[in-house]
């Protein structure tokens, strides 16, 4: 019998069982494996019962639409985008205080998990550096950080790291606030020793840019050692100067067509 | 009979078995949180909803229907309420923020502004639209032959707390990850959690800043006040997100 023929090779596997299941073994745990980090049925949103809420919470009153469409303009694209947000900054100077006080409220009332909203609130309070509002905007910089812990394996979200950026911007708003007032200066030096690398920055910054630096270096030093402003760095860097990864390129073209499955604008779309 | 059965397979069945139902499991429910969702994407909405946009991005990042339907907006791809639309936001700005922006995936000449779409688009191998836990942003799996399926899932905290230019300079960081780059400083950071060892490892922390300060810095067709939020966040990587604290200061 040639040991190759088909019916001599089935009777070699029939008598010999354990090569037989070795390959079914090994065959299954690869096709299993193959797909166990892979996804089966895939996620489903509701979005029925949502309602679109307006996540500024402003008054229906001629500033509180002036002031509505003015975030929207922060977020605008094109050419135009930035002479529009300009714009809008301008007529909400014309009523700097008024706009400064509902967007202090606004960003004291605010949901926590609004962080964009609330950062954006606080670039508008530093846009329009209101001194009225000094002491709510520095009750907001003094908000206690959260735990800035990683949340499971999905990562990327660190709430305490959101806080201390709105905290940041605050400060800057403060900073602007004390080329008009000089109580804020204390303020800006209280906030200089803040544990929080980058609303310690920003306090210093604003602090030592309000003119005459060297003598504003020397009442510095005497709430902060020069090994922790050292540490924390307040010398704007050149993007040009650091390092910068160095990879091949690789070549992949456009696509020549448009995608089978993409999906379709339609004409009431566009 | 159990006689007539090698060993094995007794074990080895209900392995093959549980393994298999694993991979089926439903797929989670998620509800958009109603308090999150603004308007404000309109203005961008207006230019994403663009079929050759459209058109080039589900190419370039391997986007597919059965993970953008169910709600994900694959049917109504132009409503800024929904995370495809709010997905296709992001990508524009990050494809056309660059004054000279680039016209081919294969040029990654100049800054990370220019470079941060064609590489992103060259090193995510698909971005799907997930549930997640209500917190998580992001994540990737790379480096799969046969046992991990490479792709980047985007979670609701991606869709509905961040701004654009946030969603655009994580993009850049999940493709590093794509490119087979992990974090490798533990949670020896700052901030706890992903981590990178320090700025010359050139980890996903150091593309997400070079992208976001670049945005800042050189950012066209935006705002001051998108380019500012993009350097306070891009300071926060740099002062939060290493075990070794970069040096720099951003503004």
């Amino acid at each position: 019998m040639k040991p190759h023929e088909p019916h001599a090779g089935t009777a070699q596997r029939l008598e010999r069982p354990v090569d037989v299941f070795r390959i079914v073994i090994f065959l299954g745990l690869s096709i299993a494996f193959a797909g166990c980090d892979r996804e089966g049925s895939r996620d489903e949103l509701t979005i029925s019962d949502v309602e679109v809420v307006d996540p500024y919470n402003l008054p229906d009153s001629t500033l509180g639409e002036m002031l509505r469409a003015h975030f929207d303009s922060a977020v605008a694209v094109g050419k135009n985008a930035e002479s529009e947000y300009q714009a809008s900054l301008a007529r909400l100077r014309g009523q700097r205080d008024e706009a400064a006080l509902l967007v202090v409220g606004a960003l004291e009332r605010a949901p926590t998990e609004a962080y964009f909203e609330r950062a954006l609130m606080a670039e508008t309070l530093r846009e329009l550096a209101s001194p009225n509002t000094l002491d709510r905007i520095y009750r907001i910089a003094l908000e206690p950080r959260r735990e800035a812990k990683s949340i499971g394996d999905d990562h990327h979200f660190f709430p305490g790291v959101e806080e201390s950026q709105i905290r940041a911007i605050t400060v800057r708003a403060i900073a602007e606030i004390a080329k008009v007032d000089p109580t804020a200066e204390e303020l800006l030096l209280k906030l200089a020793q803040d544990d929080d690398i980058s609303v310690a920055r920003e306090a210093i910054q604003g602090f030592l840019g309000l003119g005459d630096a060297d003598n504003r270096r020397k009442m510095l030093g005497t709430v902060l050692d020069s090994e922790r402003i050292r540490e924390i760095g307040i010398t704007t860097t050149d993007p040009k100067s650091v390092p910068y990864p160095d990879e091949l390129l690789n070549d992949i073209p456009l696509p020549a067509a448009r995608p089978k499955d993409s999906p379709e604008v339609s004409d009431d779309d566009e | 009979m159990m006689t007539n059965k090698h060993p094995s397979i007794v074990f080895v069945t209900p392995l093959l078995a549980t393994i298999l139902l694993v991979q089926v499991a439903h797929g989670a429910t998620c509800t958009i949180p109603s308090s999150r969702v603004s308007t404000n994407e309109s203005l961008y909405t207006s230019r994403t909803c663009n079929q050759a946009f459209i058109d080039m991005v589900w190419a370039h990042f391997d986007f597919d229907k059965g993970d953008w339907d169910q709600g994900f907006g694959f049917h109504d791809p132009c409503n800024s309420i929904r995370p495809l639309s709010r997905t296709f936001n992001a990508l524009w700005l990050l494809a056309y923020s660059a004054e000279d922006y680039a016209t081919s995936t294969s040029d990654w000449s100049g800054n990370a502004l220019r470079w941060g779409y064609p590489y992103s688009a060259s090193k995510i191998d698909e971005l799907n639209g997930r549930c997640g836990d209500g917190t998580a942003i992001a994540r990737t799996w790379w480096g799969g032959w046969i046992f991990v399926d490479d792709r980047t899932n985007l979670y609701l905290s991606f869709f509905y707390n961040w701004s654009i230019s946030a969603r655009a300079g994580t993009i850049v960081h999940e493709a590093r990850h794509a490119a087979g780059k992990g974090h490798n400083g533990g949670d020896d950071c700052p901030r706890g959690g992903s981590c990178d060892e320090k700025w010359t490892t050139y980890g996903a922390n150091t593309y997400q800043v070079l992208y976001l300060w670049w945005y800042y810095v050189d950012g066209t067709r935006t705002t001051t006040a998108l380019r500012n939020l993009a350097a306070t966040r891009a300071q926060s990587i740099i002062d939060n997100g290493f075990v070794e604290k970069p040096p720099y200061v951003i503004n």
